[in-house]
């Protein structure tokens, strides 16, 4: 996968998948799936340069240098997600309330990457027509 | 905690109290590989004895540091032996996740970067060294803050 628009459908794949169950019931996934969604908007952002990211450390890297204003934002999906997947469900529940996944991780943290790629790709005439 | 039959496994602990960066010397020749693999990790083409050096100065000691500016909500932080990248896992002093100190840890992760390190910095909300293991092999990892958990890697065979 390499072109932005195709990154794109699945960010927005995901982000559907996402509103179609309730975050509040499914909390580790949500935050799974949150994340996920994260990562193919920071890909649809690095695949304008004509670029994509070989490993999670490779996008972190992306992030760190050419988009730090949601590099918080990244963190704290990168952060739950890695407890989501490598701790159990009870070693997830014991770190983050369901009102924390919906209303920080979702409502705050994925919506602000969501907002900034949208104002990214609008701001940036080249951006908009590699895509 | 036994010190009597250390095996070469577990945490590998540092000492601060000169200003500098030493090490246990029985852990000496564990902590230049886990080093040299920082450095290879992250300044490629160098020297590694002059980096070695640079990784106990410019990154070890400000991530110490760091540390103990927030050790209200630190209760350890491990530097596992690198592969590909430096990661830097911090043990909150909260069993729940603390997104303000997450915020923090944003902020160093960035000063780092800017020091020239290719650094993912991650929060474990406070847990047992069992479930610890899930997220990262304490075999070979650094101490940078705490006491590490060393009991149980001396005791077995």
């Amino acid at each position: 996968m390499a072109r932005a628009t195709e990154h794109q459908t699945k960010a927005e794949d995901n982000r559907q998948f996402l509103d179609s169950f309730d975050a509040q019931v499914h909390a580790c996934w949500a935050a799974v799936v949150a994340f996920y969604t994260a990562v193919h908007l920071i890909e649809q952002l690095r695949a304008l340069d004509g670029q994509h990211s070989a490993d999670h450390q490779d996008r972190l890297g992306h992030v760190q240098s050419s988009h730090r204003s949601i590099h918080d934002n990244f963190k704290q999906l990168f952060n739950a997600s890695l407890v989501a997947r490598y701790g159990s469900n009870s070693a997830f529940f014991a770190k983050f309330t369901n009102d924390e996944v919906k209303g920080i991780l979702i409502d705050t943290h994925l919506v602000a990457i969501e907002q900034y790629v949208i104002k990214f790709i609008a701001e940036h005439p080249t951006a908009k027509k590699a895509k | 905690m036994s010190t009597t039959k250390t095996k070469k496994r577990g945490v590998i602990l540092l000492n601060y109290s000169t200003g500098h960066v030493t090490v246990e010397p029985k852990d000496e020749d564990r902590f230049v590989i886990s080093a040299e693999k920082a450095v290879d990790a992250c300044l490629e083409g160098h020297r590694q004895d002059e980096f070695i050096s640079q990784f106990k100065s410019d990154f070890i000691q400000p991530l110490r540091g760091w540390c103990e500016d927030h050790m209200s909500r630190v209760k350890g932080c491990y530097v596992p032996p690198p592969a590909g990248h430096i990661a830097v896992f911090v043990i909150g002093s909260s069993t729940r996740y603390d997104f303000d100190l997450g915020r923090e840890i944003s902020k160093l992760e960035l000063t780092l970067v800017d020091r020239g390190w290719q650094v993912n910095v991650l929060q474990i909300p406070m847990c047992e060294a069992e479930e610890m293991r899930s997220y990262f092999n304490p075999d070979g990892a650094l101490v940078i803050y705490g006491e590490g958990d060393r009991a149980s890697d001396e005791s077995g065979g």
